[in-house]
Parts: structure tokens; sequence; C-alpha cells
């Protein structure tokens, strides 16, 4: 039924290796449309309207999703594993590979993973935490703030950690991971 | 010419409500919520929808594409290998296998998700029934079932008692 793409280029890739050595399966991701750019700022305006204050660092650009946005310096997408395993294996075994480790306590430069409910088995997004804002009167850690690269063909935002798109629904988790040491020195 | 169902897979409402395009695993389930996508089950199902309406769609959605840029119906692509996903008609099986063996990044999301398609597809297995009398009578009439597992063809066979017999068949 597709035959007539059958005789396209297939996708661009780029060397991409963990610190570990270990290759990355990437794939360099076609640019942005004025389709997706009408598409990114449709959504934006849904978000505003739910009164979620995303402000837009990068309008809708190709190249790059949310796994090569926090792994690849925004060069290219990061899915599926060479071995084939799946997106969400895939950034286990980066995170493992580059020597991350969880935490309860993010601070800028860490990475959030949202899973889409407690079983964590299927990973909505991943996004970078660029400022833990203070609560007022100084309470508690303060809230983290999250730069985000919704998907392959939209733009950057940057959003209070739980003004997520609608259809992230309301069971989603987070999940901080943090390429600092520990604090006992224990290796991640 | 492709069904005005499945022609609304390519409008703009459609791409805004399925959102940003999420990981494959995770965008197969959204889309499987989506009004749009169990109704063109179901008409899949029920003969409305039939081969050549899936093979125009396919060329339809297609028909812009351009080397270097993302497919703006790639969502629409998504959805009805989706939709498709549990359907045993051969037409379906091919329209999952084509997208799937693509390798082009311009349809990366719509591809992937047909590679879950599948994974799921053939994980669990397919049952075919036959009956004797039609319609059915809940309660009197029985089906055999024959049920094949996609992945290693093994088959097993066996009949049960209609309880219900409505617009998306019988249980």
């Amino acid at each position: 039924m597709f035959d007539h793409l059958l005789i396209q280029q297939p996708a661009r890739q780029l060397a991409l290796q963990a610190v570990n050595g270990r290759d990355i399966a990437n794939t360099v991701m076609p640019a942005a449309t004025v389709a997706d750019a009408r598409k990114f700022e449709l959504l934006v305006d849904g978000a505003r309207k739910r009164l979620h204050h995303w402000v837009v660092r990068k309008p809708a650009t190709g190249g790059y999703n949310c796994a090569g946005h926090v792994f690849a310096c925004r060069r290219t997408a990061v899915f599926e594993s060479k071995g084939g395993e799946s997106f969400e294996t895939h950034v286990r075994l980066i995170l493992g590979w580059d020597g991350y480790r969880l935490t309860e306590r993010p601070l800028p430069g860490d990475v959030v993973l949202y899973w889409a409910d407690g079983r964590r088995t299927n990973l909505l997004h991943l996004g970078a935490v660029s400022e833990v804002r203070p609560l007022q009167g100084g309470v508690g850690d303060g809230v983290p703030h999250v730069l985000s690269k919704w998907d392959a063909g939209s733009g950057e935002c940057l959003h209070h950690v739980r003004h997520v798109p609608a259809f992230f629904g309301e069971d989603f988790e987070v999940e901080y991971w943090t390429d600092r040491l520990h604090p006992t020195g224990a290796a991640p | 010419m492709s069904h005005p169902v499945l022609d609304q897979l390519l409008s703009e409402e459609f791409v805004v409500e399925v959102g940003f395009l999420l990981p494959p695993a995770a965008l197969r389930r959204r889309l499987q919520r989506l009004r749009l996508v169990r109704r063109i089950h179901l008409a899949v199902r029920l003969g409305i929808i039939r081969d050549e309406h899936v093979r125009a769609f396919a060329t339809e959605a297609t028909r812009d594409f351009r080397a270097g840029e993302l497919l703006a119906n790639e969502a629409g692509l998504a959805a009805l290998a989706v939709a498709l996903e549990t359907c045993p008609h051969e037409y379906a099986e091919q329209y999952l296998h084509d997208l799937a063996k693509l390798r082009l990044a311009e349809v990366g999301t719509a591809i992937r998700v047909a590679r879950e398609c599948l994974r799921v597809r053939y994980s669990r297995p397919r049952t075919e029934t036959r009956s004797f009398t039609y319609p059915v009578r809940p309660g009197r009439d029985t089906v055999e079932f024959v049920v094949t597992r996609y992945g290693t063809g093994h088959t097993g066979y066996g009949t049960a008692k209609v309880v219900r017999f409505d617009a998306a068949g019988c249980c």
C-alpha cells in the first residue's frame, strides 16, 4: 500500500554514544512544516486556556524529539534501541549507561520522566529540569520547572512540572534522575 | 475513493485532538481511546469500511509526502493502524506490514505505531467464528470457533453457546 514510499531515502543517523561507550540508536528527524507550526500554536493556546503558563522557548522545529533534546543536545531523535528494545527500555538503558540515578530532590540539569501511571510501563515524555522555583515563604524544596520538546515537530516550552498536555491524563507520575553523585559518594 | 469517516483522520481537528505525538506505545494507547478510532474499528468489523477504502486512504494520506519534511498526516496513518490492529482481514494485515516496513523519518511515528500494533496483534490469538444460522439466536444457537495464534500458526477449535447478538457481533 505504501510502495511509492519505498524508493525514498531511509532515515539519517548520527554517531552517538553514551558515557560508557555504548552506541545509542537515533534518527535525525526532518524539518517541521507550516502544519507543525500551526498545530504547535493551537496546542500552546489550548494549554494557556487551562491556565498552564507555558513559555515558548523555541517555535516548532524538527530534528529531534524529547529524548534527543535530553540525551543528544538537540542533534537527533532517540526512539527504540538497535536491539529493538522499546522506547521505555532504551531510555532506562541510556540513563544507566550515562550514570544517572533516581533522586527525590531535582535540581536544574536533572532529567524528568513522565509515566502514564503508577505501573511505569508507558513512558509519555521526558524533559530537562531547568529551574526549581522556591515556594512562597520558603516552604519545602520548591517546584521544578521543565524545558520540554513535546514531539519531533513541536517547539520547546518551559513549564511547571505538572502543567502538561491534557491527554497525559490525571494518573501520570513523574520521576527525577540525576547524574550528580550520591551524597554518600556511592556510585550510581 | 476513501471513506468519509476515514477522511476525518486527515482533518486539522483530529490532528489537534491527538495532540503531540507521544512515544509509540503511549500513542497507541491514546489513539485506542479516541471515539473516531473506535468508530472506524467498528465500521471495519461491520464491512462498512472495506479494502478499497483503506487503500485509497493510504494513497490520500501520503499524497503530500516530501522528503525532508515531517508528514502532516502521520497521526491519521497511526490512528488507522490502531483501528485495524485486531481486525482479521487480509488488507488490515497488509496495511500494518506495509507501513511497518518503511524506514522513513518523515513518517517515523506512524511506522513505529504500526510496529507496536503488529507486536500486540501477534501476541494475542485471533478468533474466527462460524455459525450455521443467521442471525444467530441467543440462548439457542452455538457457534464454532477457531483460535489461531498469529506468530506460531497454532490453532485450537471449540464450540460455544451464543448469549448475545448485536451490531458488534455475537458474544
